[in-house]
């Protein structure tokens, strides 16, 4: 096991709701307001207290890790400081990546995974999407970037464009995503380790994946191997979550009551 | 009878966002479940669905301009 080298916490955001935590863990370039179409339905379903957080290098947190593990030993620290034991993780993209993890390395702290699309269980990431997203300048280059992401282009509204290049331009914000890009790109072997190890367990999952995803497609034979409930999404792209939100709210919601 | 289409709790720290605009004209028939309109933060656009069958009454808050959580974008009369 690596050792974090500045070992720290990442910001939970409580959203209401009572009950065993689920906890949202957002994809590449995103962060935690990326469950805006999730959270009324998740927190006034009473299926558990809701919390969303910035990964590392995504929103307000910097970037110290380097690895899978360590990105999932810097969230399982969070939440142990929290005292969210017994956690569902729902993870999207690159957020599902360390979910996987996370339930191999502390199964101890997690009782459930939700996974959207994640990254090390599809056919892989687009690489040019991740070497672009850090570079983007025009937004009219933002926009077709972000368009790859969703089946209809009017979910990608011009605030949303101007938010991410706002976003990029602060601070080191681009070196910490071109660093997560290469952890996602060089660091596979952890989360095929983690994709393994969850397969043989007997942890509840549910895999949730867009049938027009264009960033990270579904993989038929590793989804068979993984087990678990699979939904595929019709019609939706790498954001089923935002572009088929009813149907996802309601089948993660069934899954966790269940 | 009159039912408002709101404006979706969007978490404790999202108050407000913006109309991107409006997929249906006031007099269109919608189906409960249909688009009715998009809605946009700097991080996200969502759309928001019809949430009875009927006729879109009125619009109440236009494009470009911000409404709060729970606040009635819209009438649909079923």
């Amino acid at each position: 096991m690596s050792t974090t080298p500045a070992r720290r916490l990442l910001r939970l955001v409580a959203h209401g709701g009572a009950g065993q935590p689920i906890v949202l863990v957002h994809g590449f370039g995103a962060d935690r307001l990326a469950w805006l179409a999730n959270l009324g339905a998740l927190t006034e379903a009473g299926a558990g207290a809701i919390f969303t957080l910035d990964l590392p290098g995504h929103g307000q947190e910097t970037l110290v890790e380097r690895s899978f593990v360590e990105l999932a030993e810097t969230l399982a620290a969070t939440l142990a400081a929290a005292e969210l034991r017994g956690c569902a993780i729902v993870g999207h993209s690159l957020g599902g990546a360390v979910a996987l993890v996370l339930a191999a390395t502390r199964p101890d702290l997690v009782r459930a995974l939700v996974l959207i699309a994640p990254a090390g269980l599809g056919q892989g990431v687009d690489s040019e999407f991740l070497a672009h997203l850090p570079e983007l300048a025009a937004p009219e280059e933002a926009e077709a970037l972000l368009h790859r992401l969703v089946s209809r282009p009017r979910l990608i509204g011009k605030p949303m464009v101007t938010g991410l290049l706002r976003h990029l331009a602060g601070g080191d914000r681009r070196a910490a995503l071109r660093r997560v890009a290469a952890i996602l790109a060089e660091d596979q072997a952890s989360v095929r380790d983690a994709v393994a190890q969850v397969a043989r367990s007997a942890l509840p999952r549910l895999v949730i994946w867009g049938a027009a995803d264009r960033i990270n497609r579904p993989d038929a034979a590793a989804l068979q191997d993984f087990g678990g409930q699979l939904e595929i999404v019709p019609d939706a792209g790498h954001l089923p979550q935002v572009e088929s939100a009813t149907l996802v709210n309601n089948t993660i919601l069934g899954f966790l009551v269940a | 009878m009159d039912h408002p289409i709101l404006m979706p709790q969007l978490g404790n720290e999202i108050e407000e966002a913006q109309i991107d605009g409006w997929l249906k004209s006031v007099g269109e028939h919608v189906e409960a479940g249909e688009q009715l309109l998009t809605v946009t933060t700097p991080k996200l656009t969502l759309e928001i669905e019809a949430p009875v069958a009927g006729t879109l009454k009125a619009i109440l808050v236009e494009a470009d301009e911000l409404a709060a959580v729970g606040a009635t974008l819209g009438i649909i009369e079923a």
